[in-house]
């Protein structure tokens, strides 16, 4: 038929009064969209490959689309036992690391002359680049530094083994919280490796600022498990405290969110600890081991939650005195069911972390939550035991350390991956000005961050989806999980790459020992230990053949056995621990607490666009550097929405963007971290404040991990104020006008119970 | 094509963290605009899901409610009639559908969707080129001057009736969705399980079951939009039930 557009527009405009007067049946009259035409569906083939998230430290397994050699789309890995289908924004955004338009591809060399810093660098070729490396670690004998993430799996071997050869120092970093709660896992659980926290079948939930649904350790694999938490057949809906000085996201989930004087955290569960003892609510048998029999006496009653309350900073609760509330909480975790009780985050960043920490997961024995369905279940160590199934990032203290020995001469030739040191620490350890002309440092990594910019050699790496590895998760899920990290692209043609971290060290290793090392690629590591897992003859793939369980590992993504679990730990309990009282820096009368971005993470994903343009959970801004504070208080200070503060401690000063909070303490400012570099690709670039720049070097007194949370400052506003880049107002849920019909609830509630 | 579908969603917000995974998720099955910092600022960013946040009380008996917001595809959309070019439209499958190639970009539809899911390019979208490697070849990249929304991933659900009824001659069960990856990217991605895509007219479905759970609601009912949406009420022991709104 031949239809001008003229006519269609008349005869659409007259179709449902049409049909209507005529009674024509309603599909004859269907407009079909060219949408619902199964010819349109693009016909190239699609391959789908298992792997391993590259994106941050938790370990998801993943699916990725791949369409005629580029990756389209990743999925969480339904089999993979860590997330079990599901993954975060984050995994997501590892497309674009690989795909970013300011990747590195292929090695820059400092040019002669220049001063470090100032981005005046050279491409050069790989032989070029090894030699330099392989030179230097000759030339410094022993006086190597490789600084790395906390590395598990098959690439924690080769870099132990690469310093074993090179006799280099090893040093990791991570977010120094993380420091603090595996030793206290160690001190209390009595093993290495984080236990799996049976969220899921838990009847209550105590965490003191762990942000286990946002940005601590596993989220996708917690956030599962929250999901069964909260309701799933067969099980009641579990009850939810969590205690935090700030509302984070995860407190928002919480039934019941405990505000409390930062620092203070140790001191309340001890409290708690007092009410179960002397209300001996609690497992007899441990009750006994961590107070030697004694009793409340060996507490004493300076812990009874009258004698704490007005310590503590809570305020009255739901009509509730602080006494009262720490009854309730104490009541709660030991009736009805397992328990789990955990804390980290800012909880585990002052000068009493270690302390706070210990007594915290101390509670999981009072309640008789150890090794229980729904409570703290131990993980298996690794079925191949020489490779890392668990690492800690070093301390403060030990970074102090290593800085000391730079600037002593004793560490001359620096290897860094995977972490940004110089962002990290700002200026506090002095490392920039350690980095003199005798000093080499290497950078591996794709993008130009901090610590690259300082560099003397950039190498570019494969993506976690252009090559090899493997991982062990930490926390596993209960048993024995080993992941594996395949290619399932080529790197970008314009790339001049010789393969990942990995690769490039058993490049460089095999020059130096001349041939002896075992391997001479991540593949063939992977492959020796994949055939090690065979030779165990057990776990997820039964194959005749060492090739066919090769195949079939890459097919699922890894290997697992779902019956190694762990051995009960014979750790006997420690006594609860003494809490010494935090300490702080500056006489500001504002507590900071520094807040890990769910996106862009402690900005090591800041240079990726998705995260950057994530908005943040509670405040709901992005792209920049937001300072949180109480709604009422700003209002006291003249303070409004975008007004640019200046945020001052005793160590220096930022700038920051107002966002007014009602949630948010009196007195306690959430400040986000992750901005502020001084590049790292178009994203990033130049963006915000780096919050390390301002932080207390204060240290927790047993770990010596920084106390990021130990800070005091003052505000002053600029008189300066912005727009502030927020997604609350942007699209408004509620049509204003339905105000008039009395209707401006969209969340619903109910009391009911699930079952 | 079989017809006997009709597509749906419930939303369980008792178990929605916030995380924003199914925001990412969208994002990236979609081929959607980097939200730069100046669409944001222009209150111009595209989020075909989004998580808004609520708070209720007074510090510090405060409470903060997440809750995901998408196209809630009406059975009687406000969206459609004001469309003259039937560019927007509803299918026999329970679909709101956008025809990018008819949009004409009058915006009657979007300032007539109460729950404001519907998006307009009001600039052309750009990638940087080598971002541009990882568009999804199933979905349109839309250009200046048209409307865009979520789909329930259309080009999802098609390659299911294509693969799965048509190819395999098997039916499109939850089992299916879930295993081949067939379901919406956010409902893919979700860690805690709240957003359950299915087909309500099979009565084995989940999204059939929940639609009968005593917390069900639809958004904004009074106004007689009959979503395809349904959402599970928050559960809070200590509030008041909100059963009279």
């Amino acid at each position: 038929m031949d239809l001008s557009r003229r006519d269609f527009i008349k005869l659409a405009a007259l179709a449902p009064v049409v049909s209507v007067a005529c009674g024509i049946p309603e599909k004859e009259l269907e407009v079909q969209s060219l949408a619902d035409f199964p010819e349109d569906l693009v016909k190239g083939k699609d391959a789908w490959f298992a792997t391993q998230c590259g994106s941050c430290p938790d370990g998801c397994g993943v699916i990725v689309r791949v369409i005629e050699g580029r990756a389209k789309k990743i999925e969480g890995n339904l089999d993979y036992p860590q997330n079990r289908g599901k993954h975060l924004a984050r995994c997501e955004a590892s497309l674009q690391a690989t795909y970013h338009p300011d990747r590195i591809k292929t090695p820059l060399k400092r040019k002669a002359g220049s001063t470090r810093g100032t981005n005046e660098f050279i491409p050069i070729g790989w032989d070029e680049a090894i030699e330099h490396v392989q030179r230097n670690i000759r030339n410094t004998q022993g006086q190597t530094a490789i600084m790395t993430n906390p590395l598990r799996g098959h690439l924690g071997l080769v870099v132990n083994e690469f310093a074993s050869i090179t006799k280099s120092r090893h040093i990791s970093y991570e977010e120094m919280d993380r420091v603090v709660v595996r030793k206290a896992i160690r001190d209390v659980f009595g093993q290495e490796r984080l236990p799996k926290f049976d969220i899921s079948n838990a009847n209550t939930v105590l965490s003191f600022g762990a942000d286990f649904l946002g940005t601590w350790f596993s989220p996708v694999a917690m956030g599962h498990d929250y999901a069964g938490f909260r309701g799933s057949v067969g099980k009641d809906r579990g009850y939810f405290i969590h205690v935090e000085p700030r509302m984070s996201q995860t407190a928002a989930n919480a039934d019941w969110w405990i505000p409390i004087q930062p620092g203070n955290e140790g001191l309340l569960a001890k409290s708690i600890a007092y009410v179960i003892i002397s209300e001996q609510l609690g497992d007899e048998l441990y009750t006994n081991l961590l107070t030697h029999n004694l009793g409340v006496t060996a507490l004493g009653d300076e812990f009874s939650p009258e004698n704490v309350a007005g310590r503590l900073g809570i305020p009255e609760l739901r009509g509730k005195q602080p006494a009262q509330v720490i009854r309730e909480i104490a009541h709660k975790i030991t009736s009805g069911g397992p328990s789990v009780i955990l804390g980290g985050g800012s909880t585990a960043a002052h000068t009493n972390a270690s302390e706070s920490l210990q007594t915290i997961y101390s509670l999981n024995y009072l309640t008789g939550s150890v090794g229980k369905v729904g409570g703290v279940i131990l993980n298996p160590s690794s079925p191949l035991s020489e490779v890392p199934d668990s690492a800690s990032g070093a301390s403060y203290e030990e970074w102090k350390d290593v800085v000391g020995q730079i600037r002593r001469g004793e560490i001359n030739s620096l290897i860094v991956h995977g972490i940004d040191p110089m962002y990290a620490f700002g200026e506090s350890l002095g490392f920039s000005s350690a980095l003199t002309d005798n000093v080499s440092l290497v950078s591996v990594t794709n993008f130009l961050d901090d610590t690259a910019l300082m560099a003397d050699v950039i190498l570019p790496e494969a993506s976690s989806l252009e090559s090899w590895s493997s991982d062990i998760p930490d926390p596993a899920p209960g048993y024995q999980v080993v992941g594996i990290q395949q290619p399932v692209l080529n790197p970008p043609t314009d790339a001049n790459l010789v393969g990942n971290f990995g690769d490039i060290l058993l490049k460089v290793a095999d020059i130096i020992s001349k041939g002896s090392i075992p391997w001479n690629s991540m593949q063939k590591v992977i492959e020796s230990g994949f055939s090690d897992l065979f030779d165990l003859n057990r776990g997820s793939i039964k194959a005749a053949t060492p090739s066919g369980f090769w195949q079939g590992a890459l097919q699922r993504g890894g290997w697992w056995d779902i019956n190694a679990e762990s051995e009960m730990s014979n750790a006997t309990p420690m006594p609860l621990p003494e809490i010494s009282d935090p300490q702080f820096d500056g006489s500001g009368s504002f507590y900071l607490i520094p807040v890990s971005g769910v996106g862009i993470g402690s900005g090591d994903l800041a240079h990726l666009p998705w995260l950057q343009a994530l908005p943040d959970p509670m405040t709901t801004v992005a792209w920049s550097t937001w300072m949180e504070i109480n709604d009422k208080e700003a209002e006291g200070m003249g303070i409004a929405e975008g007004d640019v503060i200046e945020i001052k401690s005793d160590r220096g000063t930022i700038k920051v963007t107002a966002y007014l909070s009602p949630a948010a303490a009196p007195k306690v400012l959430g400040v986000i971290k992750g901005q502020g570099h001084k590049d790292y690709g178009r994203y990033a670039k130049e963006r915000g404040s780096n919050l390390e720049e301002i932080l207390a070097p204060l240290t927790d007194r047993l770990t010596g991990a920084h106390a990021w949370a130990s800070t005091r400052v003052t505000i002053n506003k600029t008189g300066e104020s912005v727009e502030i880049p927020r997604y609350e107002g942007t699209q408004l849920a509620v049509d204003p006008s339905l105000e008039l019909h009395g209707v401006r609830k969209v969340v619903k509630i109910t009391k009911g119970h699930k079952h | 094509m079989a017809n006997n579908h009709k597509w749906g969603m419930v939303i369980d917000i008792d178990k929605c963290t916030g995380c924003q995974a199914c925001v990412v998720a969208c994002q990236s099955e979609n081929n959607i605009p980097i939200n730069t910092e100046d669409l944001v600022l222009q209150r111009r960013a595209f989020q075909w899901i989004r998580i808004e946040r609520y708070w209720e009380g007074t510090y510090p008996d405060i409470k903060a409610r997440f809750m995901p917001i998408l196209c809630q595809h009406c059975e009687n959309a406000p969206c459609e009639p004001v469309c003259p070019v039937y560019a927007t439209y509803h299918n026999n499958e329970g679909l709101n559908v956008q025809v990018y190639n008819r949009c004409i970009g009058t915006r009657y539809c979007a300032n007539n969707c109460p729950y404001q899911v519907r998006f307009f390019n009001y600039w052309e979208p750009e990638w940087p080129e080598e971002l541009k490697s990882q568009l999804n070849p199933d979905v349109t990249v839309r250009s200046r001057g048209i409307m865009e929304k979520c789909t329930f991933c259309v080009q999802k659900i098609r390659r299911a009736q294509v693969e799965v009824e048509q190819r395999d001659g098997e039916a499109i069960d939850d089992e299916q969705l879930r295993t081949r990856n067939l379901n919406p990217a956010c409902v893919q991605a979700c860690p805690s399980d709240v957003l359950v895509f299915g087909d309500f007219n099979d009565p084995n479905s989940r999204v059939a079951e929940l639609s009968h759970d005593e917390r069900h609601y639809k958004l904004f009912e009074h106004l007689g939009t009959d979503p395809n949406v349904i959402y599970l009420k928050k559960i809070d022991l200590e509030a008041e039930d909100e059963d009279h709104h």
